[in-house]
């Protein structure tokens, strides 16, 4: 769908990414507030591959007027330049988007699924009323951290959410799985230390109880960086 | 050059490898792949130099005619929806500054008429000629007219409009958001913090809370990050850091805690810089990391001269020149992230900052050089706190501490008591 590739390719363009391969194609801005004809792509470009967009029926954001208001993406600045001030604005009108349309929130699940079935336990919750709407936020940046586990923009939009929404419980939780899969994903330690200082703080119990966190995670893999600096913090 | 006066020569043998203890994830592949690649340009680099010198060799030329490529277009189509072409403009100014490539009196006349258009009646450079006002282009278009140094350019900047311009984009605490109506980031205290100080039109009120702000953004990690609660990252540490020390509280910051962090993020394998824990070496990392040295010298000299070096910066300085000469060289012209990536302004201007950094250990009393390679790598110095050259930075501050600070409006938030911590 659409929708997906595009949230993810903006997120991709607009993240600290490590491996630029994977975005060949390029994310072209919305008009701006005042009318102007689109310049000629710039000289820089990361590799010379210059995909255009395919051609879909599905009609693409920056054609839209209802996005015109959404500043544009600019091309060729360096990683989390000006680019980043543009993701809340998009990841919402994203979401806006979704609730607007019931089934398209199915089809977008579905895909999902499709897309990602390994991170699917359990079926997906119903994406209705404002509960709902406040899990997509978080659902969202989980499926851009899906393909890319240490998106800094993913990560703040999930800090805002959380902290907007008070969505905390379960947190712990996510930034084990996430840790299990990667234990050297320091974006998850970080985490992990923000949820407890914004939730429960760092208790004598609670410091008990991440040491000895910290040290089964140094006894998996002992020269990794991340639990180190946990534990001094 | 003897061979083995290389670091890499030293390094090439594999003990610094990533050694995954048996449990491979995503990040010790990645990491292990970059080091394949750099460890294949090593070799071709050190093999090479069995027939032929070894001393690395910084293809200036090259470069320099990529950067001058690049300007000549910068200025055609006003019409452009590009976001960031003071970026661009800076970058490409600031990287021909560090090689000492000078610009004509033609090209700089059309690169300050450029920005003129950027500027905003009511304050402040957007990202081209009819963009709304925001701070990283501002901080972009001040810089670049600071290294071109005219007196035009000096007056090009509006700077009674642009200290009301920043009165906008301030919050009560004193933290800064990118342009109206975004979101607080620490770069936008750091290019507010820096174009109020070379321009001189800081005022009391301006920057109040501003100090403490920046210090929620010291992260358990030592680094500073984006936003209160993100992980510590080599950009906004920078930005964290260099506004801290312009707003001249940096009593407040954890010196050791930043130190630590900081020192980590050199790469044993590679030699350069990654922005965060368990991420990659990025060549653009080597100002936004390499830059926080000559900072914290001076911080730590004021505490404890005793124990610091008189000759070099506590992070190694010959490994960074290596990576950068050995890997991020393109051959169309332009430095880069890594081998295999691309050329652009953005990494060509940080990787040069970052180069010249290391060869140049600078303090009130002492210069001392380490340029790796040949003698002509030598850049020019450039000041830490602004990433502009030593001598524009000097000139600028001469012009705008002649002039007086702008009053503050009538009706503006200084005036009515706003902005207070």
């Amino acid at each position: 769908m659409g929708l997906i590739s595009e949230a993810l390719e903006l997120v991709y363009r607009l993240g600290d990414i490590t491996d630029h391969s994977r975005h060949r194609r390029r994310w072209a801005p919305p008009p701006r507030p005042r009318d102007t004809p689109r310049q000629a792509p710039a000289e820089d470009q990361d590799d010379g591959q210059d995909g255009s967009s395919d051609g879909e029926a599905w009609v693409l954001y920056r054609d839209r007027k209802e996005w015109a208001d959404v500043p544009p993406v600019p091309q060729d600045d360096g990683p989390n330049a000006v680019v980043k001030d543009c993701l809340h604005g998009w990841l919402r009108k994203i979401l806006k988007n979704l609730a607007s349309n019931l089934e398209q929130e199915l089809n977008f699940c579905r895909e999902m699924i499709e897309m990602n079935p390994k991170n699917y336990q359990a079926p997906p919750p119903c994406y209705s009323g404002v509960a709902g709407r406040r899990h997509k936020e978080l659902r969202l940046t989980e499926i851009i951290f899906s393909q890319d586990a240490k998106n800094y923009h993913a990560w703040e939009h999930r800090q805002w959410a959380l902290r907007t929404f008070k969505l905390f419980e379960g947190e712990l939780d996510y930034v084990d799985r996430l840790l299990e899969e990667d234990v050297r994903n320091n974006s998850a330690w970080n985490q992990r230390h923000f949820a407890i200082t914004q939730t429960t703080g760092f208790t004598a119990e609670v410091i008990q109880r991440e040491v000895g966190y910290t040290k089964a995670a140094i006894a998996k893999v002992a020269d990794n960086e991340s639990p180190w600096s946990y534990l001094r913090g | 050059m003897a061979d083995d006066a290389l670091w890499c020569s030293h390094v090439h043998s594999g003990e610094e490898r990533v050694n995954d203890g048996g449990v491979a994830t995503v990040s010790s592949a990645e990491q292990a792949k970059v080091e394949k690649n750099v460890g294949a340009m090593l070799s071709c680099f050190l093999n090479i130099g069995e027939h032929d010198s070894k001393e690395p060799l910084l293809e200036r030329e090259r470069h320099i005619a990529y950067l001058r490529r690049g300007l000549k277009h910068l200025p055609e189509g006003f019409v452009s929806l590009d976001a960031s072409r003071p970026w661009l403009v800076y970058w490409a100014v600031h990287a021909l500054e560090v090689l000492e490539a000078r610009l004509t009196e033609a090209e700089a006349s059309a690169i300050v008429d450029f920005l003129k258009h950027c500027q905003n009646p009511k304050g402040g450079f957007g990202g081209g000629p009819g963009q709304y006002s925001h701070l990283a282009p501002t901080y972009a278009a001040v810089n670049a007219l600071v290294i071109i140094g005219t007196k035009e350019a000096y007056d090009a900047i509006n700077r009674e409009t642009l200290q009301d311009y920043l009165w906008t984009v301030r919050t009560e605490e004193g933290s800064f958001v990118m342009h109206e109506g975004g979101e607080v980031d620490i770069r936008g205290v750091y290019c507010a913090v820096s174009v109020a100080r070379l321009t001189n039109i800081s005022t009391q009120g301006l920057f109040a809370g501003t100090p403490h702000w920046i210090m929620r953004c010291q992260s358990y990690e030592g680094g500073f990050s984006g936003a209160p609660g993100m992980e510590a990252h080599g950009g906004y540490t920078f930005c964290g850091l260099a506004a801290l020390t312009l707003l001249h509280a940096h009593h407040l910051c954890d010196t050791p805690a930043l130190l630590r962090w900081a020192v980590n993020r050199q790469m044993r394998f590679e030699g350069g810089f990654q922005g965060r824990t368990n991420k990659l070496v990025d060549g653009c990392y080597s100002f936004w990391q390499g830059g926080l040295f000559p900072i914290m010298h001076t911080l730590l000299a004021q505490e404890d001269a005793q124990n610091l070096s008189g000759e070099h910066w506590m992070f190694n300085q010959e490994a960074l020149q290596e990576y950068l000469l050995v890997c991020c060289q393109h051959s169309r012209g332009g430095l880069i992230d890594k081998p295999g990536k691309g050329p652009d302004f953005y990494h060509t201007c940080y990787t040069l900052s970052g180069m010249s950094v290391a060869q140049h250990f600078i303090t009130t009393a002492i210069h001392k050089k380490c340029i790796v390679g040949h003698a002509s790598n030598e850049l020019i110095p450039v000041h830490a706190l602004y990433n502009v050259g030593v001598e524009a930075a000097v000139m600028a501050s001469q012009y705008f501490n002649n002039l007086p600070v702008p009053p503050s409006r009538p009706g503006s938030c200084e005036e009515e008591g706003k902005g207070q911590s």
